[in-house]
């Protein structure tokens, strides 16, 4: 009888707030629709990791180690970056980067967008965190979760589930998070700004050529995202190449969210009572925030400055736009300019600078690695 | 750089600099690309008009 009551025993009060938070992360997406496909599994494997004993994770019982199936798909998919980059295929093939080749200027947003990497960087090392964890937190600022997967994981950080749980949640946040950020910083009059947009078409081959020398380029600079950018850009070309329907489909489609059930259910075997419930949890959490808020920052600042050069006026809150979570800051973006002029639409501007986020993102993260990890 | 060491704050805002001015140099690569690509296949279109 003993022995079938006996790992109650073995409950501890942080595993049972770490049932709580597995709840909360089900109930957010749930009832509130934030990232469920991530924040699901990732709230489940939460409550799964955290059972006394539990055989989902590699456990040394009397001495004998027992392998847990999670330890196998974390070393299998996450520790060698299996997962993230295969999950850029099919978000590569979901991209459509018409409105930014129409309108390549819009890249440049998406590069200011990513100064809330390097500012966080900044700040959580002043807070103590060691580079190789200061850099992981602050790739919470490329506002995508597989970036985010790659670079924690390439640096070997020890907070790897705080740090994803972050970058997804305040993926989710972005429409709550932003529109403080760009009202703060934009006036009125700014943000009534009307942007033409031109429609003009794109040919068949630039969008086919894109992709390949996006990848070159990226590569060169910054070897260490080839990986990244490369997956993603494959995952667009399958899409424009026109010949690759049925694979465009499946990577858009199946291989998302199968790569996804896996990430969310195997992040979780990083979300252990013992390495989780710590105060540098809380920290990563604020940081978080504040790389997507400086990232916010750094957008629509830039396009303020580009006001004072040229002649034909762009709207600053596009600049928020150019943080890689997509499609939300978009939206974010169109909303507003809406809000203040019910005829000022800048959903294909603000979508050029979401997807212009996207890559400059990767290249942030290839960046970052070359930096730090020389 | 010693990955496992707290960076000292000149090191963290080197990196900022570097990191900033090196993005923004891959972007100009991609917007000149971007550009080029767009000038030679715009013939075609006007091909097309004709």
């Amino acid at each position: 009888m003993d022995a079938i009551f006996q790992n109650f025993s073995n409950l501890t009060w942080q595993q049972v707030v770490m049932w709580a938070i597995g709840g909360i992360l089900i109930y957010l997406a749930i009832k509130k629709d934030m990232e469920p496909s991530l924040l699901l599994p990732m709230g489940f494997g939460a409550i799964l990791v955290n059972i006394p004993m539990s055989g989902a994770i590699t456990q040394v019982i009397d001495g004998v180690k027992e392998i847990g199936v999670l330890n196998v798909l974390f070393d299998g998919g996450i520790a060698n970056e299996l997962f993230p980059l295969l999950l850029f295929i099919g978000i590569g093939a979901m991209i459509d980067f018409e409105p930014l080749l129409t309108n390549p200027k819009l890249m440049l947003f998406g590069a200011a967008a990513q100064f809330g990497i390097f500012a966080t960087l900044v700040g959580a090392s002043l807070l103590g965190f060691p580079l190789k964890d200061a850099a992981s937190i602050a790739i919470i600022g490329a506002a995508d979760g597989p970036t985010s997967i790659f670079v924690a994981n390439y640096l070997h950080s020890n907070f790897l589930g705080p740090i994803i749980i972050a970058a997804y949640s305040y993926m989710a946040l972005v429409p709550i998070v932003q529109p403080p950020i760009i009202k703060l910083l934009t006036t009125k009059k700014e943000r009534r700004i009307r942007m033409e947009y031109t429609g003009s078409s794109v040919s068949q081959s630039t969008k086919i050529l894109f992709p390949i020398i996006v990848t070159v380029i990226a590569g060169c600079f910054a070897p260490r995202s080839v990986a990244l950018v490369g997956f993603l850009m494959f995952g667009n070309l399958i899409r424009e190449c026109g010949v690759l329907g049925s694979l465009s489909d499946t990577a858009q489609k199946v291989l998302a969210n199968l790569i996804t059930l896996m990430l969310g259910l195997t992040v979780a075997a990083n979300m252990q009572a013992s390495s989780f419930l710590t105060l540098q949890t809380l920290m990563i959490l604020a940081l978080g925030l504040v790389a997507f808020v400086f990232d916010t920052a750094g957008g629509v600042i830039f396009g303020k400055i580009m006001n004072l050069f040229f002649k034909k006026k762009v709207n600053p809150m596009i600049g928020a736009a150019g943080i890689s979570a997509f499609p939300m800051a978009s939206r974010v973006v169109h909303k507003m300019g809406l809000a203040e002029d019910k005829t000022n639409h800048l959903l294909m501007h603000a979508a050029g600078a979401n997807v212009a986020g996207q890559i400059a993102s990767v290249i942030a993260g290839g960046v970052l690695l070359s930096l730090i990890a020389k | 750089m010693n990955l496992e060491a707290v960076a000292p704050l000149s090191d963290t805002l080197g990196i900022l600099g570097l990191g900033m001015l090196g993005i923004f140099i891959v972007t100009a690569a991609i917007i000149l690309t971007i550009t080029l690509l767009n000038l030679l296949s715009s013939p075609t279109k006007k091909g097309k008009r004709q």
